[in-house]
């Protein structure tokens, strides 16, 4: 394997779940819907701090279920 | 390709030593070479336990997704069977809602799923003298959970000959975990009333979100993330969802960019 080639490898999974998860935050029906009024926005910044916080994916997730059911109540 | 990844794996983890005595397709169904392949196995299945929590909230989440996304129940299950690929099935699924092209969810998957040509070159170099009848269900079951406690247990260094029940152990134990949860999360899917208005789908995000921080380890994948994630907001009116794999390009092209970069300086630096 070229050694270019192994080196981005690392790189692969991160850049294409970013590039699949942000617009389906920032614009969860298909539509931009950047404010506070997003759940999707909201709990993906919960999820973010949780993710980082806990380093627990269990957790991570719960948390950010929780937040987008949460939120969504409230809303 | 297989051939190719054998040549050009450099691995530093592949002993000479214990490639000799990997050679179990040889060895016959005895007494003791069969206590030794039931003890690899179970250590196999023991060692993935943990894990198995971990995989368990995936499948419950896929199930209930899939369920919502149009495919049919037997579809979201046989996509579990024989694809038996967490974040694949999530994208697939995604892209089967948002009516993607199929030729673009398979390129999609295609290239979440490169990083296990990093995998098969790692374990060439202890599963190569197995039969094919040995490797084909080994390279299918292969999971980024299987690789990580398989590698672990094939660079220990005793002379046993069949550790790779052992890897067999972690795949079925991880596979019918998987299945069972998938099946769980279609049949939770389908109970909920309008679960579609239930805002299931933001159970992908939350869960890609939870998968892609722990990568996020040095500077590199931090600017790949970074310009993946601006120009998968500027590639928003490519057709067929292309701007994904775009997204993707652009996040590695800058990543290796920035790893070159770093290096350079510290070379710099240095002299």
């Amino acid at each position: 394997m070229a050694p270019w080639i192994e080196a981005s490898l690392k790189f692969i999974p991160p850049a294409v779940l970013t590039a699949i998860t942000l617009p389906a935050v920032l614009l969860p029906k298909g539509e931009w819907h950047l404010s506070f009024s997003n759940p999707y926005l909201v709990a993906a910044l919960v999820t973010t701090a949780a993710g980082i916080r806990t380093r627990n994916l269990l957790a991570t997730i719960a948390v950010g279920l929780g937040a987008f059911f949460g939120y969504r109540l409230l809303l | 390709m297989k051939q190719g990844l054998t040549s050009a794996a450099g691995f530093p983890a592949c002993r000479p030593g214990e490639m000799l005595v990997t050679d179990a397709g040889k060895s016959h169904p005895g007494g003791v070479a069969l206590s030794l392949r039931k003890q690899e196995f179970i250590r196999g299945v023991r060692d993935t336990l943990p894990l198995l929590l971990g995989a368990f909230p995936f499948g419950l989440i896929y199930g209930a997704v899939a369920a919502t996304s149009g495919l049919s129940p037997a579809a979201a299950m046989a996509m579990s069977a024989f694809v038996f690929a967490g974040s694949s099935q999530f994208i697939a699924v995604g892209l089967v809602a948002a009516q993607t092209p199929v030729a673009i969810i398979v390129l999609t998957t295609l290239i979440v799923n490169l990083r296990h040509m990093l995998y098969s070159a790692t374990l060439v170099p202890y599963l190569k003298d197995l039969s094919q009848k040995w490797r084909i269900p080994l390279a299918f079951w292969l999971t980024d959970e299987t690789f990580a406690v398989t590698v672990h247990r094939f660079r220990q260094g005793d002379a046993s000959a069949e550790k790779h029940w052992y890897q067999l152990g972690s795949s079925v134990a991880m596979y019918l975990n998987w299945q069972f949860w998938c099946l769980s999360g279609l049949m939770l899917g389908k109970k909920i009333p309008d679960a579609s208005d239930w805002g299931l789908d933001v159970a992908m995000p939350i869960t890609f979100i939870g998968m892609i921080i722990p990568f996020v380890k040095t500077t590199p994948v931090a600017v790949c993330i970074l310009a993946a994630g601006a120009a998968s907001l500027l590639s928003l009116n490519l057709p067929y969802k292309l701007g994904i794999v775009v997204s993707a390009f652009v996040g590695i092209a800058a990543g290796l960019m920035t790893e070159r970069n770093l290096k350079k300086a510290k070379r710099a630096l240095a002299s």
